[in-house]
């Protein structure tokens, strides 16, 4: 699968927007054939989104898609966090949510630990807990992870391919060598090398302790060591501006390619000065849009909503998802003309990253020079 | 080294000490009025919830008691750092020192200790911390502004240390019931101790003479040390309390959460200071009441919670709570006024030197 071709970014740009899709097929079909849960019938459901704090550009994004899709899925929406990323800043909002009785609460973590008890206390009061982006996997429903480890692997790997050819050396640029996710990804990547791209070699993996300032120097002291590398690929938010940086400073914008993880917004100055090349991320406003449509089943499933199976792909009619359901569904298909697939995982997986019960939102969107400007995140 | 008497009545050079007897009886009545305000204001603010929240309503009686574990654990740093303000000192590292306690409680637990000998021994830890702050500020004079600014950090990093990346959690369940979550009826365990402890401080601060003594260092340190209170042991005293209670602290939270972090405590100072002054503590000591503390936890605590299930935002939350604290403090000034202190006597008494070194006996 190559993400560079124009079939797939689009079809990647257009995952985003799949929720939403989803959601006007479901309410169409839904008005087609009155059940409990008929358009009409269609009960408002309270639903909170509580990312780990305010102000922060992929967490207004993910707001942002989150309203477009509400009012379709009967959703009374409400977007509240604390002003500094502070766990107690959100138990003490999970606790009024539970007092003033959410259907569903969304929420992106701040801390996997803390938040238990508040998190169980609202599920025994009947509240769907639906966790995004960073996880508390002893208390809730459903976990939305970003994007498929090894998707997101390849979509780097495919990119520096593209630019700097199957038998090039690369480094990596990561933050710090126990990081749980950046692990996953190096992992990823290297499976994804063996099989596709034998000849492709990874020199180094520098780490930048997720400061831009180290990673600046980790990444020049790696262009000096290793003159043959090729492309670096800066899997962190600091290593990206880090790389970029370097790469500028020593003057070989465009020769050594950086293609890297991360959120276009902070880095439009090095795509314009071309010493960026690749970013891969999740569409944030998609992201939104699965969030309430994920809220809205998970509330279907624990209401007696039927089931959604693999051979009923959701949204022809209404269906819930419920915990503890037996095997790994994809859902695919097409819906009001637009493409839109996630998986739901009942049972870990190390190739995807998955945990119990997760919903892995999409394949990654990759920003480039020629489309960064569009996305504010 | 001492002062000479002279220089005793240095902070009200313009009074006589009739005079001043009498406003100081004064100043006591405009306390009491400060606490009676307090108590009408805390009722009025339930009052309010109950009748236009319905989801506050809907909580019932036992459901608003229980709102008050989420803010316990800032009326019991309070209740310490109170002892500090009263006497003219601060303590900013309660929250350190609350995260501090909960990291070495649960690290303990989880090396195999008895998780009541553990929660002992972090009491310990809170203790001694507090004694250090104590010695540095007594014994080598040091502003305890600046010592307890310098110890926060020793006390957030000792934390950060001994507790790594993946801090203890999912305690035993008697635990977390006792010093957590769990009730007697309808009453929270948290709010039985706090009780507790707020009691032991009321007597303390309102009957004892160690409470006076702390007072008067805090009014004036030179005539305190005159009349033969002992200003060293007496602050010392007080920082050890501040600290050991930042350690109770830190077990409710860490017994609330399940989960001990190296950062819990980090939010809970400046409620804590802003819950003393609410309660009509002096920022600059010798002034107020412990009832108007204890009160004023609740009244600071129910606002809050109580915005937050109106619907109101965090921020709208921490606003609303900065609006009523500018609010009081004029209104305290006025209510100062009026007791006779004029403004601008009232601007040199904070602004003048008044404090006596510390170091040396006559």
């Amino acid at each position: 699968m190559n993400l560079r071709s124009k079939a797939q970014r689009k079809l990647a740009w257009r995952i985003g927007a799949a929720a939403a899709a989803v959601a006007m097929g479901a309410t169409s079909a839904v008005a087609a054939a009155p059940s409990p849960a008929g358009a009409a019938g269609l009960s408002t459901i309270k639903v909170a989104m509580v990312p780990k704090l305010l102000g922060l550009p992929v967490f207004e994004a993910n707001e942002k898609g989150a309203l477009t899709v509400v009012k379709k899925l009967g959703i009374s929406f409400t977007f509240t966090a604390p002003a500094t990323a502070s766990a107690e800043g959100q138990v003490s909002i999970f606790n009024s949510l539970i007092a003033q009785h959410y259907n569903v609460i969304t929420l992106s973590s701040d801390d996997p630990t803390v938040p238990v008890p508040v998190l169980q206390k609202a599920m025994k009061a009947g509240i769907q807990v639906v966790t995004y982006d960073s996880d508390v996997p002893t208390a809730r429903d459903f976990f939305i992870q970003d994007t498929a480890y090894n998707t997101i692997a390849q979509g780097v790997i495919d990119a520096t391919v593209k630019f700097a050819g199957p038998n090039a050396d690369i480094a990596i640029m990561s933050s710090t060598p126990d990081a749980t996710i950046q692990l996953a990804w190096i992992a990823a990547m290297k499976n994804y090398i063996k099989v596709k791209y034998p000849h492709l070699k990874i020199v180094t993996i520098g780490y930048g302790q997720s400061n831009q300032a180290t990673s600046l120097s980790q990444a020049e002291g790696i262009i000096h060591s290793y003159p043959d590398v090729k492309a670096i690929l800066p899997i962190d938010g600091a290593a990206v501006v880090g790389t970029a940086q370097a790469v500028a400073a020593l003057h070989e914008s465009g020769k050594i390619g950086v293609f890297g993880i991360g959120d276009p917004l902070p880095n439009q100055k090095y795509f314009a000065d071309g010493s960026l090349q690749g970013l891969f991320l999740w569409n944030e406003d998609g992201q939104g849009q699965l969030t309430m449509l994920v809220a809205r089943l998970a509330y279907e499933g624990a209401h007696g909503a039927p089931e959604c199976t693999a051979s009923t792909p959701t949204l022809t009619h209404w269906c819930g998802i419920r915990p503890n359901f037996g095997r790994p569904q994809y859902f695919s298909g097409k819906v009001a003309g637009l493409p839109y697939t996630y998986t739901v995982a009942s049972a870990p997986d190390k190739v995807t990253g998955a945990t119990t019960n997760t919903i892995i939102f999409s394949k990654p969107l990759e920003f480039t020079p020629a489309n960064y400007k569009q996305y504010l995140f | 080294m001492s002062l000479p008497a002279s220089s005793v009545p240095a902070a009200n050079p313009a009074a006589s000490s009739a005079d001043r007897r009498g406003r100081a009886v004064r100043a006591g009545r405009q306390e009491t009025v400060w606490v009676v305000a307090l108590v009408a204001l805390l009722a009025g603010l339930l009052a309010y919830f109950v009748l236009a929240v319905p989801n506050f309503r809907a909580l019932g009686a036992s459901g608003v008691l229980g709102l008050s574990e989420q803010f316990l654990d800032i009326g019991v740093i309070a209740l310490g750092e109170a002892l500090v303000i009263f006497a003219g000192e601060i303590d900013l590292s309660t929250g350190a020192m609350s995260s501090l306690a909960g990291i070495v409680m649960a690290t303990l637990w989880q090396q195999g200790l008895n998780i009541w000998l553990a929660t002992v021994l972090a009491l310990v830890v809170a203790g001694l911390g507090g004694l250090m702050n104590g010695v540095l500020v007594t014994r080598f004079s040091i502003n305890s502004l600046l010592v307890t600014l310098g110890t926060q950090f020793i006390f957030s990093s000792v934390a950060t240390a001994v507790g790594g990346n993946t801090p203890p959690y999912n305690f035993p369940k008697s635990f977390v019931t006792l010093a957590g979550t769990g009730t007697i009826g309808p009453v929270p365990n948290q709010l039985v101790t706090f009780a507790v402890i707020a009691v032991v401080m009321w007597l303390l601060m309102g009957r004892s003479r160690y409470g006076r003594g702390l007072v008067l260092i805090g009014y004036n340190r030179a005539a305190a040390r005159y009349t033969g209170v002992n200003v060293e042991r007496t602050l010392l005293g007080a920082f050890v309390a501040c600290g050991l209670l930042a350690g109770v602290a830190g077990i409710f939270v860490s017994g609330y959460y399940n989960a001990a972090r190296d950062d819990i405590g980090d939010s809970l100072l400046l409620p804590a200071i802003t819950v003393v002054v609410l309660g009509g503590v002096d920022i600059f000591g010798g002034k107020g009441r412990m009832s108007g503390v204890i009160i004023a936890a609740f009244l600071l605590g129910f606002l809050t919670q109580g915005l937050l299930i109106r619907g109101d935002s965090s921020l709208t939350a921490t606003m609303v709570t900065g609006i009523v604290l500018v609010l009081c403090l004029v209104l305290k000034i006025g209510l100062d006024r009026r007791a006779g202190v004029h403004l601008k006597e009232l601007v040199q008494r904070r602004f003048s030197a008044r404090r006596a070194p510390l170091a040396g006996g006559p």
